[in-house]
């Protein structure tokens, strides 16, 4: 029994290893001396007396070694030995240990890396106080659609409602930020005072927002983000208790610094608390989110069940706010929502990575096959020599350990260097800007997957190859056990193969989709375009006038910049966000609605829009004359199907300053794309800058440039500084617009495709080991067959042959899997079903051309086999 | 003897122990004591002592320190510990109990083929 004073004698051994080793050395010696002294005693000669000592003494090795087994030592020694014999063994074959290293660290790395994300963003909680108690609370379609909340909404559910502490809006949008160094642009959200006691998430410096700011004599204020305070203000606290503006008119003091890790709503640099009081709200303005923190002891289906009913008394209350027409209420964890976008790619990729993994192991383990055929005579021999089938095996699994292990730290290392480049490359709002190191649990798990995998891969071949007859081995290559081995090899090939295709499909998905998406028209130029976009400070212009004066002016000097052709504005250009509102269509019933978009002068030339009847905008159509409105293809088919739309009248109730007045259709334009290139044209229509000066805040300006519009980019910006310094503007172009539209889904094919493309190789590599081993083993015969006559044609399709039916066998099986696996995809793809026979079909020919690549070098090897060297060999 | 490994370890064991009963000696000197008390009879080779001590100090029966040997040579005495003189005397009593049914068998047996 190993008791614990035993264990302590045995582990200081152990430890004081060096010292035990010469201890025992020195008690050996001086019991030889005092033998000899007594045979010298005895009238010996003192060699005699020496040699008859050590003849009385023993085998002073195995006395030595049994006084190390007492103790308790040999299996480490063992295992000592087993390892040094192991990295000798490895050292000899340089090309499988980097193979299976290389192997093992992409699969172990990649595993660790993305079981941290999906940990990070699925399992982990969010890293807030008492996170499971905050709900993210919507309005909800008729359709499903969760949508944002008007104020007075969220003022009576707050009202009304028992489940919830604390309830909070926010809303997110680009701001301005004023009175530091420069004018910036920043990401800003409003929130109401109850946002961050929800979160109980505390500043870093200062404080955060109070429910009390910018209340009665509380002034208006502001935290910052981390990021955003090292990068404008250079990391100085002394910013905090000073006063900046967001251009509207009030002073916000900055009350506190968020850490580094809060990100809440994601890229936000800027929270400024907002009051509800001295504004006339309405209900059909919704754009505010909500979150809660539920009340200790409420469940989350009692919670429904309460906001249901709110939602049934708002509509009956207000049946004419055509919100309450349609919504209902949802109430969801808000770390459920959050990684709504996320959890379909970090699934696929999850699986994706676990396919290259067990490639990788399929792979590894026919190396070890194909190796196991070199090792056949090593075996025979040391089993000859009298190596037990016990220490042969030992031997064989130990250095699968050892690559294992070697194979999971090196994995360990990438996974560090993957998480921080996926950090970097990932779409901004695609993953948690959160602390994403593997934590322990994830490391000791992988570990422990690498010493499993290490054994896993280590078995067969070891089974198989101790299983070796010695007669066999030490004859002639080719016996019962390597037919064994091929048999097992191509098995693998198989695996590998059909996890490969299926690999291959969804990489050809997502690259099939992505062409689909590329090929979809925008509607508008792309190439060429500054843009810029721009919200005049409410401070500096406070009257439509004033707006109408910046825009002119700043427009004229844009047009006069060198490289520019032509320059507009608008209030919403494509692929940007643009606002929509309800719409009442003269003698039309229903609840029509459209996109609002107001243009100034040559916006349709600049961004190519093209009339399709009627005219466009000219300056005579200023606030004197009748106004005037300009609608797209897809509201003329939508609200006057097999009619002329010009000349009929709508008004634009919910977002026009002149809700009352009728606008008078003009002309009709091409759709355009908003948001993304996937999203189908809406209705929408363009309203005229003379007629609607009073929203002329928020506006982008697109410039047509003669070339890059980059260069122009200087002159734009000085532009805009001569017109007013202070007024901030996000310059970019629409091809970067465009490009950032496509980063989430190109960032998915190319990460699918890099996973597909690895998996290939590997199979490759896998093809070519068997082939090459089966080859080898067959070599005798072969050279048989060319002494009998065989032409090279029949010896190349006897090799190639081999490979058929496991390649036939994969392509079989992973077409299967991909069909099993397709709703995986679904909602990643576009315009093409996850069952797209073009990809299904194109995938498996790539597949064969890179397995018969793998097959040249054996088939090769084969035709230059000497019959004479062949026949007499072994 | 060497046909009978557990014995004879068994056997070794119980030697050591009671060698060492009187007081601390070194290996060499345990070895020289079992031959001679044994009228030279188990001539046991001596490289087979080392094992048997050390075993005897991972169990904690016996005890080694280093000390100072008659020739003033650094040696390494073994002694007894209270477990281990509990050990010798159950080893001694089941090996009395051994030897005494084993004399008992063969002294019958010679009574009947006589």
């Amino acid at each position: 029994m190993l008791t614990p004073s035993r264990l302590f004698r045995r582990l200081r051994a152990l430890l004081t290893r060096r010292r035990f080793d010469a201890d025992v050395e020195e008690e050996i010696r001086f019991h030889l001396e005092m033998e000899a002294a007594k045979q010298q005693a005895r009238g010996l000669a003192p060699a005699a007396a020496t040699s008859e000592a050590s003849r009385r003494f023993g085998s002073t090795t195995v006395a030595r070694e049994e006084v190390r087994d007492a103790h308790g030592l040999t299996p480490v020694d063992d295992l000592r030995r087993d390892l040094r014999f192991a990295a000798r063994s490895l050292a000899r074959a340089p090309a499988y240990t980097a193979v299976a290293l290389l192997t093992l660290a992409l699969g172990i790395g990649g595993t660790i890396a993305v079981f941290t994300l999906v940990n990070a963003t699925l399992i982990q909680p969010l890293p807030f106080h008492d996170p499971g108690r905050i709900m993210a609370v919507r309005g909800v379609t008729r359709e499903g659609q969760a949508i944002p909340v008007s104020v007075p909404n969220f003022l009576d559910w707050k009202q009304q409602n028992h489940s919830f502490d604390l309830l909070a809006t926010y809303n997110t949008r680009r701001g301005n930020l004023l009175g530091g160094n420069d004018p910036q642009r920043v990401s800003l959200t409003t929130v109401s005072g109850e946002f961050f006691p929800i979160l109980g998430v505390m500043a870093m410096a200062g404080r955060s927002i109070a429910p009390a700011d910018q209340t009665g004599d509380h002034p208006a204020t502001i935290v910052l983000s981390y990021g955003l305070w090292r990068r404008a203000f250079g990391g100085d606290t002394g910013i905090v208790g000073r006063h900046l503006s967001l251009g509207d008119g009030s002073d916000y003091l900055v009350a506190g610094i968020m850490p580094g890790t809060f990100d809440f709503p994601q890229g936000t640099e800027v929270w400024a608390s907002r009051s509800f009081q001295g504004v006339r709200w309405t209900r059909n303005a919704i754009n505010d989110q909500v979150i809660g923190r539920l009340r200790n002891g409420t469940t989350l289906q009692s919670t429904r069940q309460e906001m249901d009913l709110i939602a049934a008394r708002l509509k009956a209350a207000f049946p004419n706010e055509t919100e309450n027409q349609t919504a209902t209420i949802s109430v969801r964890p808000l770390a459920e929502e959050l990684s709504d976008g996320i959890r379909t790619y970090l699934l696929l990729v999850q699986v994706s990575v676990l396919f290259v993994l067990l490639v990788g192991c399929a792979n590894l383990a026919s190396a070890g096959l194909a190796r196991g055929i070199q090792r056949e005579r090593e075996m025979g021999l040391r089993t000859a020599l009298g190596a037990s089938r016990g220490r042969l095996l030992r031997q064989l699994l130990t250095e699968h350990l050892l690559v294992g292990v070697a194979g999971g730290l090196l994995g360990l290392g990438l996974a560090l260097v993957l998480l921080k480049s996926l950090v970097l490359l990932a779409p901004a709002g695609l993953l948690p800007l959160r602390d994403l190191a593997p934590d322990l649990t994830v490391v000791v798990t992988a570990l422990a997957l690498s010493v499993i995998v290490g054994l896993g891969i280590g078995l067969l071949p070891a089974i198989l190859g101790s299983r070796l007859e010695l007669r066999s081995a030490l004859g002639s290559a080719g016996g019962g056990s390597s037919r064994r081995r091929a048999g097992a090899g191509w098995a693998l090939v198989s695996a590998e193969i059909g996890l490969s295709l299926m690999l291959l499909i969804g990489a050809g998905l997502l690259i099939h989709s992505f062409g689909r998406v590329l090929s979809e028209d925008p509607g508008a130029r792309m190439e060429d375009v500054l843009t810029a976009e721009v919200f005049l400070p409410r401070s500096r212009y406070p009257t439509p006038e004033t707006g109408l004066v910046f825009w002119e002016r700043l427009l004229d000097r844009v047009r006069a910049a060198p490289g520019v052709r032509s320059a507009a504005a608008a209030s919403a250009i494509p692929l940007g966000l643009g606002t929509s509102g309800y719409l009442e269509i003269e003698g039309q019933e229903g609840t029509p609605t459209g996109g609002y978009r107001l243009v100034t002068d040559d916006y349709f030339k600049t961004m190519d829009l093209h009339l399709l009847r009627g005219r466009g905008f000219t300056t005579a159509d200023d606030s004197t004359h009748p106004h005037v409105t300009i609608i797209n293809q897809a509201m003329a088919d939508k609200y006057w199907k097999g009619q002329d739309p010009v000349g009929r009248r709508f008004r634009a109730k919910s977002w026009d300053w002149h809700p009352d007045v009728w606008l008078t259709v003009i002309g009709v334009v091409n759709n355009v794309r908003y948001w993304t290139l996937e999203a189908k044209p809406e209705p929408e229509h363009f309203v005229y800058f003379r007629q609607r000066p009073d929203r002329l805040q928020g506006m982008t300006l697109v410039a047509h440039t003669a070339g890059d519009p980059a260069e122009v980019s200087a002159a734009v910006r000085s532009a805009f500084r001569q017109t007013d310094p202070d007024v901030p503007a996000d310059v970019s172009t629409m091809t970067q617009k465009r490009d950032d539209t496509l980063r989430q889904r190109r960032f998915i094919m190319t990460l699918l495709g890099g996973f597909a493309a690895f998996a290939l190789l590997l199979a490759a590599i896998g093809i070519y080991g068997v082939l090459s081993y089966v080859t080898a083993s067959r070599t005798r015969e072969i050279g048989v067959r060319i002494a009998l006559g065989a032409r090279r044609q029949g010896v190349l399709a006897l090799v190639m042959r081999q490979a058929a039916s496991p390649v036939l066998w994969g392509v079989l099986a992973g077409l299967g899997g991909a069909l099993a696996l397709s709703r995986l995809m679904d909602a990643l793809l576009y315009g093409i079903s996850a069952r797209d026979a073009f990809t299904f079909l194109a995938a498996p020919p790539v597949l064969v051309l890179v397995a018969a690549a793998a097959c040249v070098v054996p088939a090769r090897r084969a035709l230059r086999i000497d019959p004479m060297v062949a026949i007499r060999s072994d | 003897m060497a046909s009978t490994p557990d014995l004879l370890q068994g056997t070794l064991d119980l030697l050591v122990l009671q060698t060492l009963l009187p007081g601390p000696m070194h290996g060499w000197a345990v070895s020289q004591r079992i031959l001679e008390r044994s009228r030279s009879v188990l001539e046991v080779n001596q490289g087979s002592l080392y094992p048997a001590l050390h075993r005897l100090e991972d169990r904690g029966w016996v005890a080694a320190e280093w000390g100072i040997s008659e020739n003033n040579r650094r040696a390494r005495f073994y002694r007894l510990t209270p477990a281990g003189r509990k050990q010798l005397a159950a080893e001694r009593a089941a090996w009395e109990r051994y030897a005494g049914a084993v004399r008992e068998v063969l002294h019958g047996s010679r009574i009947q083929t006589a």
